[in-house]
């Protein structure tokens, strides 16, 4: 029994001393030290986007009533907008996908019409532009179709990427990324069959956002 | 009385010596006796907090505490300034190891690739920096230190260590040793303070996406050495065509670092060659030259060191390269 008590006590000791040991070995008198825990940081991606638009067929150039202003267009819509509200510059990429609404026998052009022809076809394109956020008539749109730049609506669906490049929001809380965008194009005037009220497309677009890093 | 065992006797002479032994030189009265003991020195020397860094990967802005400092486009982002001050009496020289743990990513070895590359992996580097012209007080202004600190470059960093999850990192210095001043009346001076940091670089669109559990916490272990603090006096000229005997002296002359003035010209101008039997120097500055006159008397090669004391209180030298002398 006293041999075990001795035992403790000695072993006691011997954890003791080695434990200031290490403690004195972990930090010398010329020593100091810190520890620096870095974690990851994410940006916060919140884009504004519209549910909803309309884009109105007219191969007649009737005078359509936008907004105040009489529009003339073959292929009318109200442009909308997108708003970047993230702390980080967003690369805006794109999908458009089209489909002939039930009960219509018109068609899908893949490229433009001018007008001419006799199948019932709309040739409906995508154009996105940076602008101000919240006013989507600021913008200056491009005259005519340019394959490079537009998004044809097609109904197996066609995708273009870095169509434009959203600001990120200001330290302040400012929206200074938007973009506004609209469909537009041109239809066959007189097909063979006549267009009728049962004639439309239904037009999907699906957004992509991708961060920026920012350049140091 | 029975007369001890043999074994208690030798116990008593040896007793008896080893007493004798202890005695001796107490009883000798002509010598001295010096006893050496370890007296440890404390450094008046602070390094900073642990604290938190972000592994940043898209480099998004963060705005330090006087809030007009913004550090934008920095993949590792340090929202403090970090500082190491010097307060004790003698100039200290840095050093400093690096141990790292990784959660959720790699630490790559090399900077190349990273940022671009398909892998969830972080170039990540401790840096040491002299925090120019920042003492004690300063050091307490973020007014002076956050811009101070958004200003630095990897490039000019004085110490660096790559950071490891396989071994600890130890720093090598840049260039010449990251040398801390030495305080006075308790406070840094101007030199010795010195920046601290990790900086790097992060994959940024990795095929494993970032998640904000992944971390990295390094362990920063500094030591201290006493040494001796001098910063660089600039370029001295090398005199060429000497040779040995009277008459046959050449100026030496130095040029300064951008920003440096001599405190005094005329008083705190030290010139010394590195031969001094054989070879003889002068101060014959003037009217902004700053240069001495160099007779060598026997063929050979030596340095000439220039020495001053620079208006910011700092003292400064150069080191010629070997000047020869012809027989």
């Amino acid at each position: 029994m006293k041999r075990k008590r001795l035992l403790c006590v000695v072993l006691a000791l011997a954890l003791l001393f080695s434990a200031q040991s290490a403690a004195a070995a972990a930090e010398a008198a010329n020593e100091r030290s810190m520890i620096i825990t870095a974690t990851t940081r994410l940006p916060v991606i919140e884009v504004t986007v519209p549910t909803t638009g309309q884009v109105y067929i007219n191969p007649l150039q009737l005078p359509v009533d936008v907004y105040g202003e009489f529009e003339t267009d073959q292929i009318i819509s109200y442009p909308l907008t997108i708003a970047n509200k993230s702390d980080v510059a967003l690369q805006v990429d794109v999908r458009v996908t089209g489909a002939v609404k039930s009960g219509s026998d018109m068609t899908l052009a893949a490229a433009p019409t001018n007008g001419t022809g006799t199948n019932k076809s709309a040739f409906v394109y995508f154009e996105m532009k940076a602008s101000d956020p919240y006013d989507p008539y600021s913008v200056e749109w491009d005259e005519a179709y340019d394959a490079a730049k537009h998004i044809p609506v097609t109904p197996g669906g066609s995708s273009k990427s870095n169509v434009v490049t959203l600001e990120a929001m200001s330290m302040y809380g400012e929206v200074l990324g938007g973009a506004a965008f609209r469909l537009t194009g041109d239809a066959v005037k007189t097909p063979t069959n006549a267009w009728t009220a049962k004639d439309g497309i239904d037009v999907s677009i699906a957004f992509t956002f991708t961060p920026i890093p920012f350049e140091s | 009385m029975k007369f001890m065992n043999m074994k208690r006797f030798a116990s008593t002479v040896l007793a008896g010596t080893m007493a004798l032994s202890l005695a001796v030189p107490a009883m000798a009265a002509d010598e001295t006796v010096i006893t050496a003991a370890y007296k440890e020195t404390t450094l008046d020397v602070t390094v900073p907090a642990d604290t938190n860094a972000t592994i940043n990967p898209y480099g998004l802005p963060v705005t330090l505490g006087d809030s007009t400092t913004v550090l934008s486009g920095q993949p590792i982002t340090i929202a403090t300034p970090l500082m190491i001050q010097n307060k004790s009496g003698v100039a200290l020289k840095v050093g400093a190891s690096v141990t790292t743990t990784v959660t959720g990513l790699a630490l790559a070895t090399a900077e190349n690739g990273v940022a671009g590359g398909n892998a969830k992996e972080v170039f990540a580097e401790f840096q040491a920096f002299e925090a120019a012209g920042i003492d004690g007080a300063s050091a307490l202004d973020p007014t002076i230190t956050n811009p101070a600190w958004a200003a630095l470059k990897s490039e000019d960093a004085a110490l660096k260590a790559v950071l490891s999850s396989t071994a600890a990192a130890t720093a090598t210095a840049t260039g010449a040793d990251l040398v801390l001043r030495e305080g006075a009346d308790g406070m840094a001076q101007v030199g010795g303070i010195a920046f601290v940091r990790l900086s790097g670089v992060a994959a940024k669109n990795p095929t494993t996406a970032w998640e904000e559990t992944d971390k990295l916490v390094a362990t920063i272990t500094y030591s201290f050495e006493p040494a001796t603090y001098t910063k660089s006096a600039g370029t001295l000229s090398t005199p060429a065509n000497l040779s040995a005997g009277a008459g046959t002296a050449r100026d030496i002359t130095l040029t300064l670092p951008a920003g440096v003035t001599p405190n005094d010209a005329g008083l705190t101008w030290e010139w010394a060659t590195s031969d001094t039997a054989d070879v003889t120097i002068a101060d014959t500055s003037g009217s902004g030259t700053y240069k001495a006159s160099i007779t060598p008397n026997t063929a050979g090669t030596f340095t000439v060191t220039v020495s001053f004391v620079g208006t910011d209180g700092i003292p400064y030298t150069a080191t010629s390269a070997a000047i020869t002398v012809a027989a």
